[in-house]
């Protein structure tokens, strides 16, 4: 946890001082976060290694894609190919994942917890 | 930029963007015609940032995604935010090939103005880079997407 106190101006003449206190995720625990830009749709390792690009010329959405029983994936019909839910994977299977099958489709939600937002 | 091409839909013509005076005078001698726009920045995009720093060894440590607290012994220093997208150049411009027609799709190679392509709660506001466009004789009526929050690829 840690503390700050943040200005606030609430209107013209005063300024309002605010304690407040983060509760969050700490940074360099025993887990790590991969990034992810949004802008450019790049996911990395939490050491800032490029690990994959996301693209889908098909523009398909993850409601469109087929639900299967494992909740880690859902199935691409147009493409025949199985989609990723990151959300699942830590930094290390991800990893491995990639090594072993470059093309594969992966869906990354902002807010999920175990990425980072750059 | 990077992958703009890739990401453009098949059967959309790519229409490119030259920056600054110079540019855009360099692509109206090779033939193209361009459509010139104010480059202006917009209030609506907009990146937060907090600052901390070290405690004894002074470092700086700064935090985009809200959820993230810094590691051990730093202290905040204050909250902040600013313009993602300072550009060089205050002019640009599509570059319309002659034979565009009205109604026809395109792709925005690099879109000229301020759209909002993704926000969230916790960090930043994305500008919107490439786009697909309908040219309407005089100006690209541009396709703004829903900003998603859900990425795949």
């Amino acid at each position: 946890m840690v503390e700050g106190i943040l200005p606030v101006k609430l209107d013209k003449s005063r300024h309002y001082f605010v304690l407040f206190l983060f509760f969050g995720r700490h940074r360099n625990q025993d887990f790590s976060f991969m990034q992810f830009n949004p802008q450019t749709k790049s996911l990395y390792t939490s050491e800032g290694k490029l690990l994959k690009k996301l693209h889908c010329p098909l523009r398909k959405e993850w409601e469109d894609l087929k639900v299967l029983p494992e909740r880690q994936s859902r199935l691409c019909e147009a493409c025949c190919n199985k989609v990723v839910d990151t959300a699942f994977y830590s930094e290390e299977a991800l990893v491995v994942l990639l090594r072993e099958k470059p093309e594969t489709c992966l869906k990354i939600e902002l807010g999920q917890e175990n990425i980072q937002i750059l | 930029m990077f992958g703009h091409q890739q990401n453009a839909p098949e059967g959309l013509r790519i229409i490119k963007t030259a920056r600054g005076q110079v540019a855009i005078n360099e692509a109206a001698e090779e033939g193209w015609f361009p459509l010139v726009k104010k480059v202006e920045p917009s209030p609506e995009l907009r990146n937060k940032y907090i600052c901390f720093q070290h405690l004894k060894r002074g470092q700086v440590e700064l935090i985009h995604d809200f959820r993230d607290m810094p590691p051990a012994d730093y202290q905040l220093l204050f909250y902040g935010e600013y313009y993602p997208n300072p550009q060089e150049h205050y002019i640009a411009a599509y570059l319309l090939p002659k034979n565009l027609k009205k109604g026809e799709g395109v792709w925005l190679e690099e879109v000229i103005g301020d759209i909002v392509a993704t926000s969230w709660n916790q960090g930043n506001t994305y500008r919107l880079e490439s786009a697909a466009a309908v040219w309407n004789g005089r100006d690209f009526d541009i396709e703004a997407p829903e900003e998603p929050t859900i990425f795949i690829g």
